[in-house]
């Protein structure tokens, strides 16, 4: 078990005033410099975000761990948003404030800085690309919410380490349909998990998730899993996907990273129609320029109930 | 006799599908605790599923499909399409057949998704799109949004309905003729391509003369270019006018019209009182925009649209015969208020049934006004979708003596009652499992009558396929998920037994 903080390393936007003769200062590292803000009587909202390469540091480490170089099995065990470094906050009583994970995801009224999460425990990636931020809303326009922030503000969190060792195959240039094989050699096993949830990030910073259910997979034992890649958008050739499995709550809550592995991009969508006797799928070419490819239909399978 | 000795061996004989139900220990013998991509054939045989082929043959095929829809027009049966481009606009357009689409006919920022009624050979297209309500998503128009009509001849599609005209016109005595003397209010009503009468404007009052006719001059062209006709209305003689132009009624002056939007003039108009019979008031009442809507529907030749960005709960009716035209005031109705938005609405059997995602309710046409409709309530627990009510070809919803109806508990028949145990009885799990809090709206149904499957594109975007060639019931239908390269988003019939697939990227 270890813990584990988020940093913002830019803010995304602000509508917060300041009083005369204070400043804002970095987000860097999460440090604010002590300031008194005001919310301009009618509310105020600060969104911070953060970089998957620069906001994660392990156990009061001082130097950034990046999001790829998190060791296998890292797994987000609880996670809070701190304001003013899990002191608690001075400022006018009048005021109200509110934190935030996701800019849909709020606090009630508090005080004391914490913030837990409702229902799920998000994943370091959905931590890191959701951000988090502030809204304040006060009573008048002189309402002063934060007296002393030099601790900064950032989501603090503790994370064990799942035992495993999973292989991912294919790793490079899957495809949508790809028959993909998760391997387990040792430590947790296969055979309980619920679904993997299967996460990129757009090119425009957009995280995008898609769920393959248990009872999707080809295969499921307890040593392996097979499942074909679901379409996964318009990325490049070459992009990373990351691949979480989600238990059934035997062995762990929670998600785990599986493994990452990169794609080959394919647009086969379009419109389709069923051919009876048709032995192989004829898509669209990724081109779009009318040229098709014939496929295999993907593996038909059965398996029959208990004989006794 | 079995080659292994003191063993009988076990004939598997027949093949009944998937089993997904409690335990997998406890599967009959006569199903299957898991399989995919299996098609059913007869009665108790089974080989790989049929392959799909490429619906178009042009240069550059339609992709990132999000939603199709059938649209019979006069000579074909043609197919509406939905596509959304990489800025996130959505696009419209009309597959005429393999080698000819129209279109965009309609393009709108944000529009995820849209309900079509073709009608009269025209379509109407309501765009609508996803929102939040705590952790569930639901659907409803697009805000700022309207109904739009398309013509199916490939021109762009417009805003349906539209606001009379604007100006002034001048009046004098025509040629001899004949009027009853006195004062009268005259204006004028646009009617566009579609049949939509606009409400009377440029009202003017004038004192006609009893041998006299009357003549119009300097009369306003309306700025819709889909105007194709100017019909003249009048008041009967107001033998003591007070100055309200608006309040009193119109009618259709007969033999009174303009048939095109340019000419300025209408002379030498004779008529008497007890000509004015067709009424033109009831179109001060009706609105000149329709708000874009989840739900579109007919009954008794009546259009209806419900769940708009502003009132999920409410239906607009339109006139029989008149798709276009709403009443604001006697043509709504209000469905229970729960937060939840209308989902899905479908005649059957002379009722109008209308779906929540988990409730059902019924309106039943009593000759009155749409708010006159008398309210059952069919099911405060069960509901449906957008595109939960399988269609049968392009007639809708109805099929023999049930709708097939996707609910939170299964797929199932429903005949004015659900009608239990669910068809999807036998994969209770495998249902339960799919991800309903985010994308329950994914679910499409076809039923093909045809070749006795149904066809449901699930929120996990596979292809459930339900083979009822044994019979249509809890035990007898076998199913089986069918998978393929693309994520599935919509599915239809056309020409009758070719079944239709729409994906997109993912």
């Amino acid at each position: 078990m270890g813990t584990f903080k988020i940093k913002p390393t830019s803010l995304g936007s602000s509508t917060f005033t300041l009083v005369s003769g204070t400043t804002l200062g970095a987000f860097q590292a999460g440090a604010l410099n002590s300031s008194v803000i005001k919310t301009n009587g009618s509310g105020a909202l600060a969104r911070l975000d953060c970089a998957l390469a620069t906001s994660i540091f392990l156990d009061n480490s001082v130097l950034p761990t990046s999001f790829s170089s998190l060791p296998a099995g890292f797994t987000v065990v609880t996670h809070n948003p701190i304001l003013n470094g899990g002191g608690s906050t001075n400022g006018d009583n009048s005021a109200s404030w509110f934190m935030q994970f996701d800019s849909s995801t709020e606090s009630s009224n508090s005080q004391t800085g914490l913030f837990t999460y409702p229902n799920t425990i998000l994943s370091m990636l959905d931590l890191v690309n959701g951000g988090f931020g502030v809204r304040g809303v006060g009573t008048g326009t002189s309402d002063a919410l934060f007296g002393t922030l030099a601790n900064g503000w950032f989501i603090s969190g503790n994370y064990s380490i799942q035992n495993f060792s999973w292989t991912i195959s294919p790793s490079t240039s899957v495809s949508p349909g790809t028959k993909v094989t998760i391997t387990a050699s040792s430590g947790l096993g296969l055979g309980t998990l619920s679904s993997l949830s299967i996460q990129y990030v757009d090119s425009n910073g957009n995280t995008h998730i898609d769920t393959v259910l248990a009872q999707d997979f080809l295969s499921q034992s307890q040593t392996q899993v097979v499942f074909f890649f679901p379409q996964f958008g318009n990325l490049t050739t070459g992009s990373t996907v990351y691949i979480y499995a989600i238990d059934n709550g035997t062995q762990f809550s929670g998600s785990v990273l599986a493994g990452t592995l990169t794609v080959k991009f394919a647009d086969a969508s379009g419109i389709y129609i069923l051919t009876p006797f048709a032995s192989t799928d004829i898509i669209y070419n990724a081109a779009r320029d009318g040229t098709t490819t014939s496929v295999n239909i993907l593996d038909p399978i059965i398996k029959t109930g208990f004989i006794p | 006799m079995s080659p292994v000795r003191d063993h009988q061996g076990i004939a598997l004989t027949s093949f009944n599908g998937l089993w997904d139900r409690g335990d997998p220990d406890t599967t009959p013998l006569d199903h299957f605790s898991q399989c995919s991509n299996i098609d059913f054939v007869a009665q108790s045989s089974f080989r790989t599923r049929p392959g799909v082929g490429i619906s178009q043959t042009v240069s550059v095929p339609l992709s990132n499909v999000k939603r199709i829809y059938n649209y019979p027009i006069q000579n074909a049966n043609t197919l509406i399409v939905l596509t959304i481009d990489t800025s996130g606009n959505g696009k419209i357009y009309h597959v005429v057949s393999s080698s000819v689409t129209y279109g965009p006919i309609l393009t709108i920022a944000g529009m995820t998704d849209f309900a079509f009624v073709p009608y009269a050979g025209r379509g109407y297209i309501s765009p609508f799109t996803d929102y939040n309500n705590g952790s569930l998503i639901f659907q409803s128009g697009l805000a700022s949004n309207y109904l739009y009509v398309y013509a199916g001849d490939g021109t762009n599609a417009r805003q349906a309905a539209g606001a009379g005209m604007s100006g002034t016109m001048t009046i004098a005595n025509g040629a001899a003729g004949y009027t009853d003397a006195g004062q009268k209010v005259f204006g004028f009503v646009s009617q566009t391509a579609s049949g939509y009468n606009s409400p009377p404007s440029i009202l003017t009052s004038f004192i006609t003369s009893s041998g006299n006719s009357v003549s119009f001059g300097s009369i306003p062209t309306s700025g819709n270019p889909n105007v194709v006709k100017r019909l003249l209305v009048s008041t009967i003689t107001i033998p003591n006018f007070n100055g309200d132009l608006s309040g009193y009624q119109f009618f259709f002056v007969p033999n009174a019209v303009i048939n095109d939007n340019t000419t300025t003039a209408l002379n030498n108009i004779s008529f008497y009182d007890a000509d004015l019979l067709s009424d033109a008031s009831s179109l001060l009442n009706n609105l000149t925009s329709v708000p874009a809507g989840a739900v579109l529907s007919m009954y008794h030749n009546r259009l209806c649209l419900a769940a708009t960005n502003t009132d999920i709960s409410l239906i607009y009716v339109s006139l029989p015969g008149e798709p276009e035209a709403f009443d604001q005031i006697a043509g709504l109705i209000v469905a229970p208020l729960d937060g939840n938005p209308i989902t899905n609405a479908q005649e059957f059997r002379d009722v109008f049934y209308v779906f929540k995602r988990n409730r059902t309710y019924s309106y039943a046409d009593n000759g009155g006004d749409p708010s006159s409709w008398p309210l059952v309530i069919i099911d405060p627990g069960l509901g449906t979708c957008p595109h939960g009510v399988a269609t049968v070809l392009d007639s809708g919803g109805v099929n023999v003596d049930a709708l097939i109806v996707a609910t939170y508990q299964g797929i199932s028949r429903f005949n004015g009652v659900y009608i239990t145990p669910e068809l999807t009885w036998k994969i209770s799990n495998y249902w339960s499992n799919l991800d309903f809090t985010n994308n329950f709206g994914k679910i499409q149904m076809v039923n093909s009558p045809v070749q006795k499957k149904l066809y449901c594109v699930t929120p996990s975007r596979n292809l459930l396929v339900g083979d009822y060639n044994n019979g249509m019931d809890y035990k007898n239908i076998r199913w089986c998920p069918w998978n393929f390269q693309s994520q599935v988003n919509s599915v239809g019939i056309q020409d009758v037994n070719n079944i239709i697939l729409g994906a997109d990227l993912g």
